[in-house]
């Protein structure tokens, strides 16, 4: 083989390295992007089974503390049965918090738009809510038209999220 | 300056345009104890309230609502106040 030639096959070798390399990265992206979706599929069945198991019991106790409730109608008892009764409404929450959390993570295709009218609507929403409530909510406006991704139910629940939170903190 | 002391709640809401980037803003401007509940608020069960029967998983579940929008909740206090932002990237405006 002459200097040339040596040359020109190394060459051609080093470019097939190099094809070879880039298919080797998409490769891995992609066996990557595979894990990942498993791994987050995988997740969330799991918290779909978890508050499963604990809604399934929690019934079940539920409803006989209020038989026993029913029962026993003593004051004596009346205030741990209460007691009781709001601790598995708040693990009832926490699983059905659970549920919404996978279904969530399934579906929310984004939307490309302006979400102004979305967002002040949401806020409206909130001050119309808590009129009787003696609770001041102050809207500023923007005056152009932003265009973003996003998804209006998401934006919509986290801002009633956050306030109702703030308020319910006062009110308890 | 007179103390804020009120027996009622007061949020500020806003909208605005900044650094490429649509802010939406939730000020809490009666927050008990702010600087001492902020670095747990994202926490799962964690609750500043009393009563057993209100939603625990609340800004846990937000934050996470928050990442399939590309942005995440933040949160500051300042004394009795307390601010939530979520960013969104501005892909372009138009003239209202």
């Amino acid at each position: 083989m002459t200097f040339l030639g040596l040359i020109f096959f190394v060459r051609s070798r080093l470019k097939h390295v190099l094809e070879l390399n880039k298919l080797n990265k998409i490769n891995l992206e992609n066996k990557s992007r595979e894990i990942e979706l498993g791994a987050q599929k995988q997740i969330s069945t799991l918290v779909k089974q978890l508050a499963h198991e604990i809604n399934n019991p929690l019934t079940i106790s539920l409803a006989q503390i209020r038989i026993l409730k029913s029962k026993m109608n003593s004051d004596e008892f009346s205030k741990y049965f209460d007691k009781l009764e709001a601790s598995q409404q708040r693990i009832n929450l926490v699983a059905e918090e659970l549920q919404s959390l996978t279904s969530k993570r399934e579906v929310t295709p984004l939307t490309t738009g302006d979400p102004t009218s979305e967002i002040l609507n949401s806020f409206n929403k909130i001050k119309n809510k808590f009129t009787n409530e003696n609770i001041n909510i102050n809207i500023h406006k923007t005056s152009c038209k932003p265009i973003v991704e996003y998804i209006p139910t998401v934006i919509e629940s986290i801002i009633r999220s956050i306030v109702t939170n703030a308020i319910e903190k006062k009110r308890f | 300056m007179p103390s804020r002391k009120k027996d009622f709640k007061e949020i500020n809401m806003s909208l605005y345009v900044e650094d490429d980037q649509l802010i939406v803003s939730i000020t809490d401007l009666d927050a008990e104890n702010p600087k001492d509940n902020l670095k747990n608020i994202f926490n799962t069960l964690y609750t500043t309230k009393a009563s057993t029967q209100l939603r625990a998983l609340g800004l846990t579940n937000d934050q996470l609502a928050a990442k399939d929008m590309a942005t995440t909740i933040e949160v500051i206090s300042n004394k009795d106040e307390i601010t939530f932002f979520f960013k969104l990237k501005l892909l372009h405006t138009k003239n209202a």
